[in-house]
Order: C-alpha cells, then sequence, then structure tokens
C-alpha cells in the first residue's frame, strides 16, 4: 500500500512513470487530500490523466447507514442497512435510509454539496431510539429518531417525514458552515434554515412549485395532545397547532431568556424562527417557480460563505439579500429585501 | 416531585408531577440526595433539538432543582424520571415554550 504522506503530485508522478499502479496512486492522492480544494485539483489532475471515472475511490461517494438502537439509549446500536443494501423489513429502517437519501442527493444535485461537512461524510441514522421518544436530533456526528409517543408525535411519523429528516441533517450542514449559536437570535436562525430546506427538500421530492407546496414542516405527524395540522407553517406562522406561538413579524417576537430552563427554548429558537421562515416563503413565491432554484441557493450561499455564529436577523436579511444581488442581481435582491421589510427586520 | 421536558424538534414543555408527601422520611432524603447528585452532570452548550429536563422537590425543607440533558443522563436520574413518568396518580401537563404547560 502507498503511504498517504507522499504530496499528491508525486503520487501521479509515479503513476505516470508506472512506478505505481493507477488505481492505487488516486485513492492514495484523494486520500491525502484532506483539503477540499486540494481534492478538487486531485480530481482535475486524475482527470486529466485520462482515467475512468470509476477508477475514483470512494471519499465522494454517497454513504448512508441506518441502525436500530433497540429502544435503547446506546448510539449507533445495531446496524440494520448500508449503502448498497437492499430495503429492510423494518419499515422505520428504510423511511430513515430512503430520506437521508433524498436529503443527500440534493444537497450534492441543486447545491453541490457533499454530505453534511461537504467531505463525503458518512450519514448515519439510528431509530428506536429509547420507548415512545417523542425527538429526532442531529447528535453531532449522525442523526437520531424516536418512535413517537403517540401523544406529542404519531408513531413511526418522525424518520418517515422528509421535512423532519431534512430538518435534523440541515442541522448538520448549519453546524459544519456558519455554525449558527444555538441561542436566541442565532438559534433563530438556525432553527430557520433547518426548516427552510427541510420544506424545500420536501418540495423538490414532490417536484412542487413554491405555490403548489404547503409550507408545512411534519404535516400529519402530530399525536393525540396537539391539535393541527403540522409542527410548523412557514406560510402562516403560528397557525399549525393549538401551541404555536410562533410569529410572522418583528413586533411580535417573543423575549425569553436562554437559561437553561427547559420552558424557555433557549431564548425562544422553535418560536422566533417564525419570523426568517416567514421571509424565505415571500422570497420563494415572491420569485416563483420552484424554491430550490434562486431562493434556495441564495439561502445556501449566505449559510455557507457569509453567516457567522452570532449572525442576528438583520445580519440574516443583509446577508441573503448579497448573495441574491452577487448570484442574480438586483431583482432578485430586491425581492428579498422587500420580504425582510414585511415581517419588519429591515 | 416535577419532571419539566422542553426544547426537542418541538420546542414544546411537558410537565408530569406527583405527590411524594406520602413517602417515609429517609426515602424522601433519598430522592433528595439523588436529584442533588444528577446537577453535578453538566447539561453543557445547548445544541439543536436536544431535549432538557428539569427535575424539581418541593416539601417543607425546601425546594430542589436540576437541569439535565435528556439524551445524556446517568442511570439513576433516568430511572428517577422514569418512576415520575409513569407514577400512578402523577399529572401531566403540555404547552408552548415561555409560557409552559397550564
Ligand atoms: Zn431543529
Amino acid at each position: 500500500m502507498v503511504c498517504f504522506i507522499l504530496p499528491t503530485h508525486i503520487l501521479l508522478e509515479m503513476a505516470e512513470a508506472g512506478e505505481l499502479d493507477t488505481r492505487e496512486a488516486v485513492e492514495a492522492a484523494v486520500a491525502a487530500a484532506g483539503m477540499r480544494e486540494r481534492r478538487i485539483a486531485v480530481t482535475a489532475l486524475v482527470q486529466s490523466m485520462g482515467l475512468d471515472a470509476e477508477l475514483m475511490p470512494m471519499a465522494f461517494a454517497e454513504n448512508k447507514s441506518v441502525y436500530d438502537a433497540q429502544n435503547g439509549a446506546l448510539l449507533p446500536g445495531v446496524l440494520r442497512r448500508g449503502e448498497k443494501d437492499g430495503p429492510h423489513a423494518d419499515k422505520a429502517v428504510n423511511d430513515a435510509f430512503d430520506n437521508a437519501d433524498k436529503t443527500y442527493d440534493f444537497y450534492r444535485d441543486v447545491l453541490g454539496r457533499h454530505s453534511v461537512d461537504d467531505n463525503g461524510a458518512k450519514l448515519v441514522s439510528t431509530v428506536h431510539y429509547r420507548e415512545g421518544y417523542d425527538n429526532a436530533f442531529w447528535e453531532g456526528t449522525q442523526m437520531v429518531y424516536g418512535d413517537g409517543s403517540g401523544k406529542i408525535f404519531k408513531v413511526g411519523s418522525l424518520a418517515a417525514d422528509t421535512s423532519v429528516v431534512a430538518h435534523e441533517i440541515t442541522h448538520g450542514v448549519v453546524e459544519f458552515t456558519a455554525g449558527l449559536v444555538y441561542s436566541k437570535q442565532s438559534g433563530a436562525l438556525n432553527e430557520s434554515w433547518a426548516d427552510v430546506f427541510g420544506s424545500v427538500i420536501k418540495q423538490h421530492t414532490l417536484k412542487q412549485t413554491a405555490d403548489q407546496a404547503d409550507w408545512l414542516l411534519g404535516e400529519g405527524i402530530l399525536g393525540t395532545q396537539l391539535q393541527g395540522t403540522a409542527l410548523r407553517s412557514m406560510k402562516e406562522p403560528g397557525t399549525a397547532h393549538n401551541f404555536d406561538r410562533q410569529p410572522a413579524h418583528m413586533d411580535d417576537f417573543v423575549v425569553l431568556p436562554d437559561d437553561g430552563n427547559p420552558r424557555n427554548d433557549n431564548g425562544g429558537v422553535h418560536i422566533n424562527s417564525g419570523i426568517p421562515n416567514k421571509a424565505f416563503f415571500l422570497v420563494a413565491t415572491g420569485i416563483g417557480g420552484h424554491s430550490w432554484e434562486a431562493p434556495a441557493k441564495i439561502w445556501y450561499d449566505a449559510l455557507a460563505t457569509r453567516l457567522q455564529q452570532n449572525s442576528q436577523f438583520k445580519d440574516a436579511a443583509d446577508a441573503t439579500v448579497a448573495s441574491a444581488k452577487e448570484l442574480y442581481g438586483e431583482p432578485e435582491a430586491g425581492i428579498v429585501r422587500s420580504a425582510w421589510q414585511e415581517v419588519g427586520v429591515l | 416531585m416535577t419532571v419539566v421536558r422542553g426544547g426537542g424538534l418541538a420546542g414544546l414543555v411537558s410537565s408530569t408531577a406527583v405527590d411524594t408527601s406520602a413517602l417515609a422520611s429517609a426515602d424522601a432524603e433519598a430522592l433528595r440526595a439523588r436529584v442533588r447528585m444528577a446537577s453535578l452532570t453538566d447539561a453543557g452548550a445547548p445544541r439543536p433539538d436536544r431535549e432538557i429536563v428539569e427535575i424539581l422537590i418541593e416539601d417543607d425543607a425546601g425546594a430542589v432543582t436540576t437541569l439535565v440533558n435528556a439524551d445524556d443522563l446517568a442511570p439513576g436520574v433516568r430511572e428517577l424520571i422514569e418512576w415520575v413518568e409513569s407514577a400512578p396518580g402523577r399529572t401531566e401537563h403540555f404547552g408552548p415554550p415561555g409560557i409552559g404547560p397550564a
């Protein structure tokens, strides 16, 4: 096996000179290229050598797996389905797998992003976490899904909902990009970006236009203790269920402390996200057509290149206006600016 | 004794309360000690969609409160929470963040 420490250009020269097996050289070169820029350079070099794309090693390849916590709390649990495996007998396993697949493909095909870290990180999911657990979350290295108790969430609904799965994976993307701190306004932006891509990826899967979409997060997943249609509505924040108190305008911003008290939701991150959510809805319907085109590309560009850990709503407005102007021009930037004005941020 | 859960994907708040006044004083003190022990586990920096659990004991000797991360519980604390959330005669409430359970 080739030593990974050798610089890429030497490996490729050795391959060209016939001193190394080309496949081995390519694998070693890509493995050595930790940084994205270097990896792109290696890809270009490999292609310039006329090598078959099939020879490219797996650094970029999609790699999803689903584990079963068997109602316990140990992660990741028992492997039930790997990337190349067919469907499993357990529906929850296939739901988590298929929705992670849709999300991975969206980020790659629409936004050119390879997994949460843009470096092909394995996408690991665990289902059946604890017993009747009413939650799903991005754990820092993987997704985790409870089965739902039937009270807050319907049994089996969390991993089965594309918007929920895409929301959780997007928390991973946020962590690897802007790293928005999960508190007050920056935390509400973190939540909002997860909702935006949760909804956009669902729309992409259903091939809906912005006008056709329901703009709901977790449609039909609510259990018996909640009365409503979904967890959140981006079109009409505050109307999704009987305990939904999301504002759609800065006049109704809910000020809560971030004091670790479970009643205060890290300073209202799941409440005030209604404001940027509404702004994105206005942009998507204002530009028209498919939300995953200009609107999502503007929002992604702002996240990946402009937003920072402590960005506030005003910063998000400025960032998306700047991204719209740079990527598309003044008409789109104007629509973005108007949307943030309509929700009272600008 | 009350267990309050908040945060998570929904951001909602649920609370479960049980009346522990019938416990023998030795048992009550053991309960308080367990809650004090639990507070040694730091909930850490806030992370997306994680549940936070507050455990509260109120009795004649005062109130003891602790906050823990629902996904990082010491076994004894998990037992305590499970005991409250499955105790006969418990009362459950549910509500939005900020306002909390009715
Ligand atoms: Zn979230």
